[in-house]
């Protein structure tokens, strides 16, 4: 039943890509310049010579590095602002205005002051900060607030001693809560990473090739970089779902 | 040395629960207090557990021995299979065999000898509640206290279980604590049956378990 509904789903999406595809292509033919918009193959064409390139790896390793610097500077604060805002209100109350605006602000308008402000290198590591600290945080505060008081009751009861609460109570209470935070700070900051490489022009990076290719009107290396930024982007999210079914069996 | 509590008062919101009270369960018997929901007979469980304190009164008879609760919720933990729950409260200073030997010798005890490695996401409500007692008998505790322990059990499950848990307990001389709304629970595993009433709780009977329950049945339901 589960298998033949799963290669149901599996068909509707090839016809999806297919149909995308399909009206791709039209467009591109309607168009009639692959100045403008190449097609598909064109396309991929692009994206296979981006691979064979000398520069490729020096790019996307680089933005790679920013955003996983940026990633990790937000998990760190938001871990560890998570875990004091869940367990005390006047550390979550003081940190409150500070989410609520780091989430509101257009994310244009803190790369324009960081332009002003950092080195074009760091400008995107920023970015990717501001952008994925207020997710990792608020899960934090949500997962350590979901933690079942009366089952802390029972095990205070049984004289469970602190290390062992915090392994085998807190930690996978939050569990769930870590890798949702984690999964939508991923996809929202690694977008956030491009623009801000778009607009700060470091060296190397997905972000400055796009504009690059978008000021000599290369579009089809434009639409191949996005291509690039989209794998790596399902790459993550792929990472995220299996380190979440090899920590949270038991859903 | 009984399990006492002596003149115990205590409010709960606006509400007086305990004024006064005074009851005490003799020691290697199983004590069953019957009353209507709400009237506070968890409260009192929790009281004898220290995990709730009277405003006046004291409680006696508890020092130096080992006491197991089992809560009115199960209170699984959702991320430990159902043998990981018994072996949670188990102390770590019992060899790891004595610890999985114990842990499969109650869950046997509550026929979920199977279940062992579920989640309890994958239980049922009577199930989870059995889980729970196994880890409550798993401490082998001197002293019991059980809130409801049988309710959600399936009839046929709950009839042996109570048969064996007061063969167990009569054997090994634990001390039971037990809470319950059911009349014929209380009849078929009690050695003494406390009435209680509610706002503030009264003790309105107390009686020895022997002989033909019947007229004490008839008794009982002419006070709920």
């Amino acid at each position: 039943m589960k298998s033949s509904s799963s290669n149901k789903n599996i068909t509707i999406v090839v016809i999806s890509v297919t149909v995308l595809l399909a009206l791709w292509a039209l467009a591109a033919w309607k168009v009639g310049s692959e100045h403008i918009l190449p097609g598909p193959w064109k396309t991929l064409t692009a994206t296979v010579r981006l691979l064979g390139e000398a520069s490729f790896l020096a790019v996307v390793g680089h933005t790679l590095l920013r955003g996983l610097l940026g990633f990790a500077i937000a998990a760190v604060a938001g871990l560890s602002l998570g875990i004091a805002g869940g367990l005390s209100d006047g550390v979550n109350a003081f940190m409150r205005p500070w989410v609520v605006i780091m989430r509101s602000t257009p994310v244009v308008a803190f790369i324009l002051l960081a332009l002003i402000w950092f080195r074009n290198d760091s400008v995107p590591v920023f970015i990717g900060v501001l952008t994925m600290f207020p997710m990792i945080y608020i899960n934090i505060v949500d997962g350590i607030r979901s933690v079942d008081e009366k089952t802390v009751e029972m095990a205070r009861f049984y004289g469970i001693p602190r290390a062992r609460m915090v392994r085998e109570v807190y930690l996978p209470a939050i569990a769930p809560f870590v890798v949702s935070g984690i999964s939508s700070a991923v996809g929202i900051g690694w977008r956030a990473i491009v623009v801000g490489e778009v607009l700060s022009q470091p060296q190397y990076g997905i972000g400055t090739v796009m504009h690059s290719a978008q000021t000599f009107l290369q579009v089809d290396i434009l639409i191949a970089w996005t291509v690039v930024a989209i794998v790596l982007g399902a790459i993550f999210e792929w990472l995220i779902r299996l380190a979440e079914r090899l920590l949270i069996k038991w859903k | 040395m009984a399990v006492t509590v002596d003149n115990i008062s205590m409010r709960y919101d606006s509400a007086e629960v305990f004024s006064g009270f005074s009851a005490s369960f003799r020691d290697g018997a199983v004590s069953c207090l019957i009353g209507p929901s709400g009237c506070g007979k968890s409260t009192l469980l929790n009281i004898l557990a220290g995990l709730a304190q009277p405003s006046e009164g004291s409680v006696s008879g508890l020092s130096g021995r080992s006491v197991s609760y089992a809560f009115q919720e199960p209170r699984l933990l959702p991320w430990k299979s159902v043998a990981g729950n018994v072996d949670f409260v188990l102390d770590r200073s019992l060899p790891a065999s004595e610890r999985s030997a114990r842990v499969a010798r109650w869950l046997d005890a509550v026929y979920l000898g199977d279940a062992a490695s579920l989640w309890p996401s994958q239980l049922s409500g009577g199930m989870a509640r059995r889980a729970s007692l196994a880890r409550t008998f798993a401490v082998e505790a001197d002293v019991l206290l059980l809130d409801e322990p049988f309710s959600g059990i399936d009839m046929a499950v709950k009839r042996r279980m109570m048969e064996s848990l007061k063969n167990l307990w009569t054997a090994s001389g634990t001390t039971v604590i037990m809470v319950t709304h059911d009349v014929d629970e209380a009849l078929a595993v009690g050695d003494e049956v406390f009435v209680l009433s509610r706002h503030p709780v009264q003790l309105l009977l107390q009686k020895d378990l022997t002989g033909d329950p019947t007229p004490l049945r008839s008794e009982i339901l002419a006070l709920l």
